[in-house]
């Protein structure tokens, strides 16, 4: 640097700081800037769908050459996934409206209970670090920071910064992305080894479970004579006996009970965190209850929401894709297949739900 | 002052960067080589940088780095401090020789290119994001460093042309 003058040096010095200042102030949050950030961008508006019509044949001659093979292949594929999931398509359909209909029934919210809002994908932030997307809605649609963005495939992302006519969202993929997530009704293991043979019609190979058996009457006797009799093994207070002197009959019922507890249908809870783009969707902070049931790639997660949580509950995200079980006390590392294709966003929807702390925030 | 504003530096660099940030936010957006966004406004900065030296590479990393701030959502003054830092380090072609040869220019570009993206993540963990370095990051920054390198024949003259950068100054530099 022995050719630059002091007046030069100061003049890269004074340039970094005044980078510096500035960033400072934006952190700080500074209404000035957001206001010639947004008149900026609205600016570039008409700039930026000139540049998308005149560069529309280089991205296709581009993704012609790139993603051809991919393309076919992927379609392909598609096809046959299609064919497979069409029958699973109408149970599933089925499901879900009954699912819907006992929730109504029981009072429980839905998703449907919520409003959304759908958007349209405007813009993708340009960097390699933020997953971030720009959508054409903004506070004047009702849209807030924090509020969960879905698409038909599940939990896109959420609101991270609203103008009045545009918002940007946060994918799950940034790695600044985390939510809470459970993976609902994990299956019981079944035990290693050699089943044990059922011991009669009732047994029930699992000694978890509540057993109310009620024997018929085990013995019914019709004795000559005045007699009274109580069958072997009779439960006292559980037997009756009628004696006549003609005849008499013995009835007796055993009622066996036993009672332990089920497990209800296991309810995991993490925290899904992304990792940037092209890496797996992380669902973390997780503990495997061996009793209750381990995970199982295919297991499908989903939001847990709560009081604290921004997002509402049972918004599905994706399915269990891999697990990398840890030695010691650590959970499972779990990766999540997003049901979302964040590659193909066109449309979203902003899911108008605000927890119960931010609600109360705000009317406080 | 509007006289002096037209014949500063800034005024032809203004309208060149608005143009690469909205080709930035389309055309490279979708074109992206190892599934890479290619950083246009950083490469010219750093071929700013090998073209005329740290300070003009610090200036026009600036300049550059704002308006980029201004078109997307990263804080302001975040992408303006990475972008000057990779100028200046482009700019120590210039402690070699002062009209490097375009492909010294390539080299130190690249080198620039490469510092100015690798800034973003330290800047991040300065500013408190706790994980900012993803597992993929060694190639972003192989990545849009090779790009900057393969642009700086085009961005270097634009840079000189940009910042009013003449034969003379140079050699007037190096006496």
């Amino acid at each position: 640097m022995g050719i630059y003058s002091p007046v030069r040096r100061r003049l890269i010095i004074a340039l970094l700081l005044s980078s510096v200042l500035l960033l400072t102030l934006d952190l700080r949050g500074n209404q000035i800037f957001d206001t010639m950030r947004n008149g900026f961008q609205q600016a570039m508006d008409p700039l930026e769908s000139a540049a998308e019509v005149v560069s529309r044949p280089i991205r296709n001659a581009w993704r012609g050459i790139t993603q051809y093979d991919d393309l076919a292949d992927e379609n392909e594929d598609l096809r046959r996934q299609l064919e497979a999931q069409r029958a699973d398509q109408i149970t599933y359909r089925a499901a879900v409206i009954e699912f819907q209909a006992l929730l109504e029934l029981n009072n429980l919210p839905s998703l449907s209970d919520y409003d959304a809002v759908t958007a349209r994908v405007i813009g993708e932030t340009p960097n390699n670090l933020d997953q971030i997307i720009e959508i054409d809605k903004g506070e004047d649609d009702g849209i807030d920071v924090g509020m969960a963005v879905v698409s038909e495939g599940g939990l896109v992302g959420k609101v991270t910064r609203v103008f009045d006519d545009r918002s940007f969202i946060m994918l799950v993929r940034d790695q600044r992305f985390a939510v809470r997530a459970k993976v609902p009704g994990a299956a019981p293991e079944e035990p290693e080894g050699p089943e044990p043979p059922p011991t009669s019609a009732n047994a029930i190979p699992h000694d978890d479970l509540t057993t109310t058996t009620t024997l018929p009457p085990s013995t019914t006797t019709t004795v000559p004579g005045a007699t009274s009799s109580t069958a072997p093994g009779g439960v006292p207070g559980s037997s009756t006996s009628t004696t006549s002197t003609t005849s008499t009959t013995t009835t007796t019922t055993i009622a066996a009970t036993t009672t332990t507890t089920i497990p209800p249908t296991e309810k995991e809870t993490g925290t899904v965190v992304g990792q940037g783009r092209g890496e797996p969707i992380l669902l973390r902070f997780v503990r495997e209850n061996i009793d209750a049931g381990r995970f199982e790639v295919g297991d499908a997660v989903m939001t847990e929401g709560g009081e604290g949580s921004l997002s509402p509950p049972d918004i599905p995200i994706g399915t269990i894709s891999r697990i990398r079980r840890q030695s010691g006390s650590a959970g499972p590392m779990i990766e999540v297949q997003l049901g979302a294709d964040l590659e193909r966003l066109s449309f979203v929807r902003i899911v108008l739900y605000q927890s119960l702390e931010e609600a109360a925030g705000d009317g406080g | 002052m509007i006289a002096a504003f037209i014949q500063s530096p800034v005024f032809r660099l203004l309208p060149v960067g608005v143009i690469l940030l909205a080709l930035q936010n389309t055309l490279f957006v979708d074109l992206q080589p190892a599934g890479v966004i290619v950083q246009v406004l950083l490469a010219l900065a750093a071929a700013a940088g090998a073209a005329g030296g740290a300070d003009r590479g610090a200036l026009a990393g600036f300049v550059l780095g704002l308006i980029y701030d201004l078109g997307t959502d990263s804080p302001i003054g975040a992408t303006a401090l990475t972008m000057a830092l990779g100028g200046v380090v482009a700019g120590i072609a210039w402690t070699i020789m002062v009209d490097p040869p375009w492909w010294l220019a390539a080299v130190f570009t690249t080198i620039g290119a490469a510092a100015g993206e690798l800034a973003v993540p330290v800047l991040r963990i300065f500013i408190g994001e706790a994980e900012a370095f993803e597992p993929r990051f060694t190639r972003v920054v192989i990545v849009v460093a090779i790009a900057a390198g393969a642009l700086s024949p085009l961005f270097v003259p634009l840079s000189r042309w940009c910042l009013r950068i003449r034969k003379p100054d140079w050699k007037a530099l190096a006496e």
